[in-house]
């Protein structure tokens, strides 16, 4: 069942109802077994995979638990060279414990998820040898393993770092890693910040339904309302991009964009709201990504669980690691100290960007779009200083609103751009999408280059829902706009609620071939 | 308690608003004249009298005329056929008719799409508008394992076309307040709403198979059945017999431009006559049939596989004599 379902509200509703009937101890064993039963309702050997992770990861974190409980027991009465032996030697044990944890998670996750592709590439490998006619497993890919595979294993390495302790419970353990409402598309949690929420057992609070609901009735008017309307259109675009000029890709490109965040913002929006009305906040994924300033900001503000974990289990310890440091000492010594200094965050973030590519999917024209990603924030990085003297010349005021209104219709076109890579339906066919949006831009000002095969009315209901999401936006940006809604008199608060039902119902795209999933599931 | 106090009230008043919004919706946006509002509301009429239903899909609904069957064989019957029916829909259709009226005879007219095609959403949601009954409907919704159509049929609002048809509406408004809406019938048409439930339409076909005819349509291949068709076939029959309802499976009588792409028709005949056997139900094939082109000439359907008036009379005429010999 997919979060915007009938079936998913009402599940949510009986599991809601049955957490605070029964007791505040017991709370978290309902939130446990209303996650097993939603991850088995979502197939694919979902359950297996998922118990095989818990069961390692649970391993892992107690042994290297008990090793750290082993060490400070040990420690007490020893001399200070013995202690830094002691505390090497358990460092090592720790190290070995993680890595078997990490290969064999992140292995799973590389078989299942990347069978073809690796096969696929080995395959034109072998092929140059007139070999090359291995075929893949063919694994059905559970949902939200890729989620759940980062979640587990941030969780071990925090562990292995000392930053917690871990959890004893199997069962408590197993519930970190299959919380519901995060299972198929995030957010990627942090154990300290979620486990001690989904354990604590707590009282009804009509606040937390207020705003939970409040909170999934705007995420189903975003997916109903703009995210569905827009797909058929970027769906015409990128299904037949031979009928249609550089200038209706590049606006397919910017459709997507929107398109995509519309559609998981709405999803995160859905289990935010869904989560507080266990009383349980979850880690925010989304804040106002259309307003950044540059590609660095946008992916600080976008996803920014993903970009999280990478940046904590991925770059800094990359950035620091005895390669990047030997790659900082040639950068320094054929480029100079300034940028030498940057060559470290270089070497990490290559690393970073191939990853982040290749975790969204597995296909080279992801790699790609990682690698363009990565490129631009290398390239800003590096003439950051020459920017800052063109814009001292030229008298750009930075705090002006105008400056920061062309920074941020900048950097959408950029990441706009950038979708073409995902919209494509292959690596070939996204070089060629974006060599004909430079080169036969062909500008046309008529309706069907705007909005091909798109009805006047549902244009109309698309603006409808973008205008509002807008305007909310634009007043998160100052203030929360949901604690701003509930201080409200009631019958604004409800006018609210009224209009919002009333535009999911008359302008959603319940169209049956246009309701679906969620787009980052696929993920 | 206080918080219940607080919740309950504003539950009822999503629901509420909800409710007015759909009614609204309906009135405004529900055309006047669809036939299924007529269907029902004879339907609902006749609720507790009726011992005859015919079900299938749009051959059924231009093939069996109620009143000619009930005027020769003394019968209440209703035609209950919709758009493409598939045999879940049938399936709900039958519950609701068996529990609400004392049912002795069900005829479901077999198309070569019956058990092949798999269900459209706007055939399921044809379906589901006749349904009349909020027991029927409930179970109909919790049985569809489509869950986005379920919100289509929980919500007509989900399911209007274009909001910005003024002129509709206005329309709709003028006739829905006018004083004789609860007795006037659509107005005269290509697809003409005869009474209940039975289509009939005095086009005559002109010989030529179009293209977008058959679009929809399978072959018969008994290799290819759809599975879910098939189940709940099945389930109609182990009804029927479990209630002691009498059966009759009848294929309905097509062009012979049609037979001539249409798959294992001796097979097909043979499928269902080993399916009535098992069920305890009568078969009557009115494709096998000796004489098939001299009975159902061309003059006897409005297109390749759809009965009109004529049609209509004479397999009605036919199946009532067969009945009439085995009574």
């Amino acid at each position: 069942m997919t979060v915007n379902s009938l079936s998913f509200l009402a599940f949510l509703a009986v599991t809601v109802l049955v957490y605070y009937l029964i007791p505040k101890k017991t709370q978290w064993v309902c939130l446990l077994i209303a996650s097993l039963y939603f991850c088995w309702t979502l197939g694919n050997g979902l359950l297996g995979y998922l118990s095989l992770t818990c069961l390692s990861t649970y391993a892992a974190v107690r042994l290297m638990g008990r090793l750290d409980e082993k060490l400070e027991k040990q420690l007490a009465g020893l001399a200070p060279a013995q202690k830094k032996q002691q505390k090497n030697v358990v460092r090592k044990q720790k190290k070995r414990i993680l890595a078997g944890a990490l290969v064999l998670n992140f292995g799973i996750l590389v078989l299942v998820k990347y069978d073809d592709f690796l096969v696929g590439n080995l395959n034109r490998f072998l092929g140059i040898w007139g070999r090359g006619n291995l075929t893949s497993p063919g694994f059905l890919v559970p949902l939200g393993i890729s989620y759940y595979t980062l979640q587990s294993m941030g969780y071990a390495l925090d562990v292995y770092k000392g930053k917690v302790k871990p959890e004893k419970s199997f069962w408590k353990t197993a519930l970190f890693l299959c919380f519901f409402p995060q299972m198929t598309q995030g957010p990627i949690g942090r154990f300290p910040d979620l486990a001690p929420q989904l354990f604590a057992g707590r009282s009804f609070s009509y606040d937390n339904l207020a705003m939970g609901c409040r909170r999934i009735l705007w995420g189903i008017f975003k997916k109903a309302v703009i995210a569905d309307r827009m797909k058929p259109v970027v769906d015409t675009i990128f299904g037949h991009p031979n009928r249609y000029s550089g200038m209706t890709i590049f606006l397919g490109c910017i459709y997507m964009s929107i398109q995509v965040y519309a559609d998981f913002s709405a999803y995160m929006d859905i289990v935010a709201g869904a989560a507080q009305l266990f009383g349980i906040r979850i880690a925010e994924n989304f804040r106002r990504p259309f307003f950044s300033m540059s590609l660095a900001e946008y992916w600080r503000r976008w996803h920014m669980t993903l970009s999280g974990w990478f940046r904590d289990y991925l770059f800094y310890p990359l950035s620091i690691s005895k390669p990047a440091v030997r790659f900082g000492k040639i950068g320094k010594k054929y480029f100079g100290i300034r940028i030498g200094r940057l060559f470290p965050a270089i070497y990490a973030m290559v690393i970073v960007w191939f990853s982040t590519g290749l975790w969204h999917d597995a296909s080279w024209r992801y790699v790609l779009w990682g690698a363009a990603n990565g490129a631009v924030m290398i390239a800003s990085m590096c003439l950051e200083p020459c920017f800052r003297k063109l814009k001292q010349a030229l008298h750009i005021p930075e705090e002006s609103r105008g400056w920061k209104l062309f920074s941020m219709l900048r950097t959408f076109l950029l990441v706009s751009l950038l979708k073409v890579f995902p919209g494509a339906g292959s690596t070939k066919e996204a070089l060629k999408l974006l060599k004909k949006i430079f080169t036969d831009f062909g500008a046309e000002l008529s309706y069907e280059a705007f909005f091909p095969k798109m009805e006047a009315m549902h244009l109309a209901f698309i603006g409808v829902g973008l205008a509002a999401f807008l305007m909310v936006s634009i007043f998160q940006e100052k203030a929360p706009a949901r604690a701003n809604l509930a201080r409200k008199p009631m019958a604004v608060r409800w006018c609210c609620y009224f209009l919002l039902i009333t535009c999911i119902l008359c302008m959603g795209a319940f169209e049956i071939e246009m309701v679906g999933g969620f787009a980052y599931a696929q993920y | 308690m206080r918080n219940i106090k607080k919740i309950v009230p504003r539950i009822f008043l999503l629901i509420a608003f909800v409710v007015l919004l759909e009614a609204l919706v309906r009135f405004l946006y529900e055309p006047y004249d669809r036939y299924s509002i007529y269907a029902n509301r004879e339907y609902e009429q006749a609720m507790g009298s009726l011992d005859t239903i015919y079900l299938g899909t749009s051959q059924a609904y231009y093939g069996f005329d109620p009143a000619l069957f009930d005027a020769e064989l003394g019968t209440n019957s209703f035609n209950m056929g919709t758009g493409s029916q598939s045999m879940f829909v049938a399936w709900q259709l039958l519950q609701e008719a068996v529990e609400n009226n004392p049912i002795e005879n069900v005829f479901l007219g077999i198309s070569f799409s019956s058990l092949m095609k798999e269900e459209t959403d706007d055939s399921v949601l044809a379906g589901y508008d006749r349904m009349v009954t909020l027991k029927g409907k409930l179970r109909f919704i919790l049985s569809d394992q489509n869950g986005n159509r379920r919100i289509n049929e929980l919500f007509y609002s989900t399911r209007v076309e274009n909001y910005l048809n003024i002129k509709r509406v206005q329309k709709n408004i003028k006739k829905k307040l006018s004083a004789d809406y609860a007795v006037m019938k659509p107005t005269a048409s290509d697809n003409e709403y005869s009474c209940r439930g039975y289509r009939t339409t005095d086009k005559v076909f002109d010989g030529e198979r179009k293209n977008e005819e058959n679009t929809y349509y399978h072959k018969w291949n008994e290799e290819e059945l759809n599975e879910e068709n098939v189940s709940y076939f099945k389930k109609i029959l182990e009804l029927c017999q479990e209630k002691g309802i009498s059966v009759s499976l009848v294929i309905l009588p097509v062009t012979g431009v049609f037979l001539e792409d249409a798959g294992d028709v001796e097979g097909m005949h043979t499928y269902f006559a080993e399916m009535a056997e098992t069920y305890d139900a009568a078969l009557y094939d009115y494709i096998n049939i000796e004489n098939r082109e001299e009975l159902f000439p061309d003059t006897c359907f409005r297109d390749s596989y759809h009965m009109n008036t004529t049609g209509a009379q004479v397999f009605g005429n036919l199946l009532i004599s067969e009945l009439k010999k085995e009574q």
